[in-house]
């Protein structure tokens, strides 16, 4: 690491969209995929845009690479004004969903691309390569096709030929979505190392809320082309703005303003953790309902209970007993962990 | 019960649809060895091979021949990119019309050749155009382009998008992306196209006795020796050369385009 | 690590011309459409123009010259008893083949699609493409050989015993004649053998559509072998026969070779257009023959979309 780090780069954020929309369709009645977004990414933060799938994060992952162009607004990377800026001219960098490597090259080849449109010559190009195919734990597969490699491989290939180019920041458009569970979860902690040990933005999308909250450092949630919420993932998960937040990130109660206000909140709608409620027994508290069902999650159980206008769930740590169904049963919980939402 | 084994009768249906597609043809080298030159006398008297050497030195044969291989050549190589222009258009963005524009690409092998040649002898004589080569080659690569470009949008769907768009994500402009991630990718599909478009432009006589006057290519040729045969088996004998003409290219380009989900020559 | 620019420099024309095409991508497509589109449009659009003008001149029947003024007397002149058969015959001829066609390829394509596999699949689909590729005027040229009098055919029924039957079917009116190769029987037969790839490669990509497990359905419900060949494969498979017919057809249609060698010589439209234009040189007549092949086309087309054929092409 250079000690002259010029400060103002230290401080810009490293992708801005002030205002930008992207509309598909013919203008009478388009199709509003991104609508209206404000964003703001440090530099150097592993960011996640999460959402359901129509939600307009990959169309904005797209306006970033420049393969989507806005229909109106600005998008700055590093400060500058990218309107007028073909992709191949951004210094930013995409892992593709489907990893979009290059059938007829190899391994090598795949990855010492960028190097070779930009006249980088064999020799230094091919060592480069190899570097980056070590740092993904792939060294020695330099003469493989892509076909003849499992998906977890061609994703870390697909990275190394991403960040071969030394990216100023790194896109990935649901880079794990195509693996298995164990392989995700490990592919999670190595992208999350990786990205801290080589200091560059990171731009994940993901629809996997469990993927978004361990990985990201902040994250923004879509909704309908609009940010629903922005934020650390613990401001998002503890004081959802939304219901459709509260609803998207985890497995929240979502309250109706009556039965808030029969929780000891306000009338508005409100969300209360599964965790953080725990179930006591029925006489004298001034919460009960009837339980309704229990399923086994491993690390505990999710037990249901109906109470006047919801149906609430409970997480009850493994090892403590579980109420049968039909049974009355009280709830308890913090008063701080009702959190009332704005809006309906 | 269903079974996953054909029965007696399928099977010999099957195959005897096979064999009826190809036994006539190897007819055609049975009788360029016959010793009868005036009639189609079965089984043939005897066996000889001196047609091939009579062929060779008849003077009338070899401008044919050279017609059209020229006339073949040209119209494969306007095809060819005329085919994957329109391809690489089609697979590139969804814009209004890409119905219609398929529908013209198809047309012209999908009316009768009568239709398409009439039409260009009548073109031909509304505007006094007089029969040259070109007009022959005209006719030609307007049907060949359907060939090229079923193969090559073909390709294009196989391919993943993304590689294209990968490709000028890590820096290269469009020329480079053509260059080291289109062209090898899609130059199989073209060149079987090219193939599968000589093939066709070779063999065709049904436009062409419309659009060559006076001229006689190969087909040509063999046409008039069909109506009034002279050596019947030095026709044979071209017809060898003919038949090898067009099985070669379909069988190259079989082989170039075999691993992929699109075989080329489906849409003829 | 000294941080890169976000922007990278343009370097050279390469790079401009890039960035010009992604600011403009209509400009791009405009470049690419251009050429071929302009080709289809004047060349062919121009020619198909070009050939209905000319089916509205008609011929001055003493100077034999063209008269370029507009006419309907042409169309007329098609409903003329001699003409009207030449539409007639060619029509009957055409739904015959197709008919026949559909027979033979059922076989081959059912099979190919459902019970080949590996090697046999490639045998099948080579032993189909092939013939389709192979010379046109190779394949009329065999069947010539193989028709005529003193050829294989007959060589091959007088050794079986056959010839009897052999001359009671030339003997037949309408169909039979002097031997195969000058019988309408003989047309028939070379039409069938040389459009049915044609019949064969849309039948067995519709009856390939058909899931295995839709049959397995079937048979689970108790119905026979022959039931699930009538009531599933049948229904499925039709898509793609009208597919098929739509070549099968349409070639017969516009076809002036195969009658011109195999047959009687009687007339047919392709025939009939080629002679109008060629010897009597009858231009506009010529040009209001081909018309009707396409008329019929488009009719017939329009009922083939509604029966959802054009999903198996």
């Amino acid at each position: 690491m250079g000690v002259t780090l010029p400060t103002d780069t230290h401080m810009t954020a490293a992708v801005e969209f002030r205002a930008v929309s992207r509309h598909f369709g013919p203008p009478s009645a388009p199709v509003r995929a991104v609508d209206g977004v404000e964003l703001t990414i440090a530099e150097g933060s592993f960011f996640a845009m999460l959402g359901p799938s129509g939600s307009g994060k990959t169309t904005c992952l797209r306006l970033i690479s420049g393969f989507e162009k806005p229909t109106s607004g600005t998008i700055r990377i590093f400060g500058q004004d990218v309107s007028d800026v073909p992709p191949n001219r951004r210094n930013v960098n995409t892992v593709f969903q489907d990893y979009a490597l290059f059938p007829h090259m190899n391994v090598r080849d795949n990855v010492a691309y960028g190097l070779m449109v930009k006249g980088v010559d064999r020799r230094l190009r091919h060592d480069k390569a190899e570097e980056m195919l070590a740092l993904v734990k792939l060294g020695g597969y330099g003469d493989r096709k892509p076909g003849q490699l499992s998906g977890g491989q061609r994703q870390r290939v697909a990275l190394a030929r991403a960040l071969v180019n030394e990216p100023r920041v790194l896109l990935l458009d649901e880079p794990l979505g195509a693996l298995d569970l164990k392989l995700r979860e490990a592919m999670q902690d190595e992208l999350k190392a990786l990205q801290q040990r080589l200091g560059i933005t990171f731009v994940f999308v993901t629809h996997d809320q469990g993927e978004a909250l361990s990985m990201a450092d902040s994250l923004a949630v879509f909704n309908e082309g609009k940010i629903a919420q922005i934020g650390t993932p613990e401001e998002i998960y503890a004081r959802p703005r939304t219901r459709f937040v509260a609803d998207f990130v985890g497995s929240s109660n979502v309250l109706p303003p009556e039965v808030t206000r029969a929780f000891g909140g306000p009338a508005a709608w409100a969300s209360l953790r599964p965790e953080a409620l725990h179930l006591v027994a029925a006489d004298g508290v001034a919460l009960s309902g009837t339980v309704t069902g229990s399923r086994y999650l491993g690390a505990g159980s999710r037990v249901t209970v109906a109470v006047p206008g919801a149906e609430i769930a409970v997480i009850v740590p493994a090892g403590a007993p579980l109420p049968a169904p039909g049974s009355a049963i009280g709830l308890a919980f913090a008063p701080d962990a009702l959190h009332v939402m704005e809006g309906a | 019960m269903h079974s996953d084994r054909a029965s007696l009768g399928l099977r010999i249906a099957a195959l005897a649809g096979l064999l009826f597609l190809h036994l006539p043809i190897l007819l055609i080298f049975l009788y360029a060895f016959t010793t009868e030159e005036k009639s189609y006398q079965f089984p043939p008297p005897g066996l000889t091979l001196e047609w091939f050497a009579v062929a060779w030195h008849r003077a009338d044969i070899w401008p044919p021949l050279w017609l059209s291989v020229q006339v073949a050549t040209i119209a494969t190589v306007l095809a060819l990119i005329l085919g994957t222009l329109v391809s690489a258009a089609m697979a590139q963005s969804r814009f209004f019309g890409r119905e219609q524009i398929s529908l013209l690409i198809l047309l012209p092998i999908a009316l009768p050749g009568v239709i398409t040649g009439m039409a260009l002898r009548s073109a031909f004589s509304v505007m006094d155009i007089p029969y040259s080569v070109w007009t022959i080659i005209l006719g030609h690569a307007t049907f060949c382009i359907v060939i090229v470009y079923n193969n090559a949008v073909a390709r294009f769907r196989r391919l993943s998008g993304g590689i294209l768009e990968a490709s000028a994500d890590l820096g290269a402009n469009a020329f480079q992306t053509f260059r080291h991630v289109l062209l090898p990718n899609l130059g199989s599909a073209l060149l079987a196209g090219g193939m599968l478009a000589f093939a066709l432009s070779f063999d065709e006589v049904i436009v062409t006795t419309f659009t060559a006057g006076q001229q006689s290519t190969l087909p040509i040729w063999m046409l008039q020796e069909l109506v009034r045969p002279r050596q019947r088996p030095v026709t044979n004998v071209v017809a060898i050369v003919v038949f090898a003409a067009t099985f070669l290219p379909i069988l190259i380009a079989y082989y170039l385009t075999r691993s992929g989900s699109e075989t080329a020559g489906a849409g003829k | 690590m000294t941080a890169s620019p976000a922007i990278l420099p343009e370097r050279g024309p390469g790079d401009r011309l890039t960035a010009l095409f992604w600011r403009r991508p209509r400009l791009l497509l405009a470049l690419l459409l251009g050429p071929p589109l302009i080709w289809l449009g004047v060349v062919y659009l121009g020619s198909l123009l070009a050939l209905l003008l000319q089916s509205f001149y008609s011929i001055d029947e003493f100077s034999g010259v063209v008269k370029e003024e507009f006419t309907l007397k042409t169309y007329a002149e098609l409903f003329r008893a001699q003409n009207l058969d030449i539409i007639l015959r060619t029509l009957l001829m055409s739904a015959a083949v197709t008919l026949g066609c559909a027979i033979i390829a059922f076989p081959i394509a059912y099979y190919a699609a459902r019970f080949a596999k590996g090697r046999w699949k490639a045998v099948f689909y080579l032993g189909v493409m092939l013939p389709l590729w192979s010379s046109y005027l190779v394949k009329v040229y065999a069947w010539k050989l193989i028709l005529a009098k003193e050829g294989i055919v007959t060589w091959v029924a007088e050794h079986i015993g056959a010839g009897v039957i052999l001359n009671a079917v030339l003997a037949l009116p309408g169909i039979g004649g002097n031997s195969l190769s000058t019988a309408p029987l003989g047309t028939f037969l070379v039409f069938v053998y040389v459009w049915l790839p044609y019949m064969i490669l849309p039948m067995q990509a519709a009856l390939e559509r058909v899931p295995t497990t839709m049959l397995e359905a079937s048979a689970d419900l108790g119905a026979s072998r022959s039931q699930t060949f009538r009531t599933v494969i049948l229904p499925l498979a039709l898509p793609g026969v009208v597919a098929g017919s739509i070549f099968t057809f349409s070639l017969t249609m516009g076809d002036y070779i195969i009658p011109q060698i195999i047959g009687t010589s009687a007339r047919f439209i392709g025939l009939a257009v080629y002679q109008f234009q060629g010897t009597a040189g009858n231009l506009p007549l010529a040009a209001a023959f081909a018309v009707v092949p396409i008329v019929i086309m488009l009719v017939y087309l329009a009922i083939a979309k509604r029966m959802g054929a054009f999903d198996a092409l």
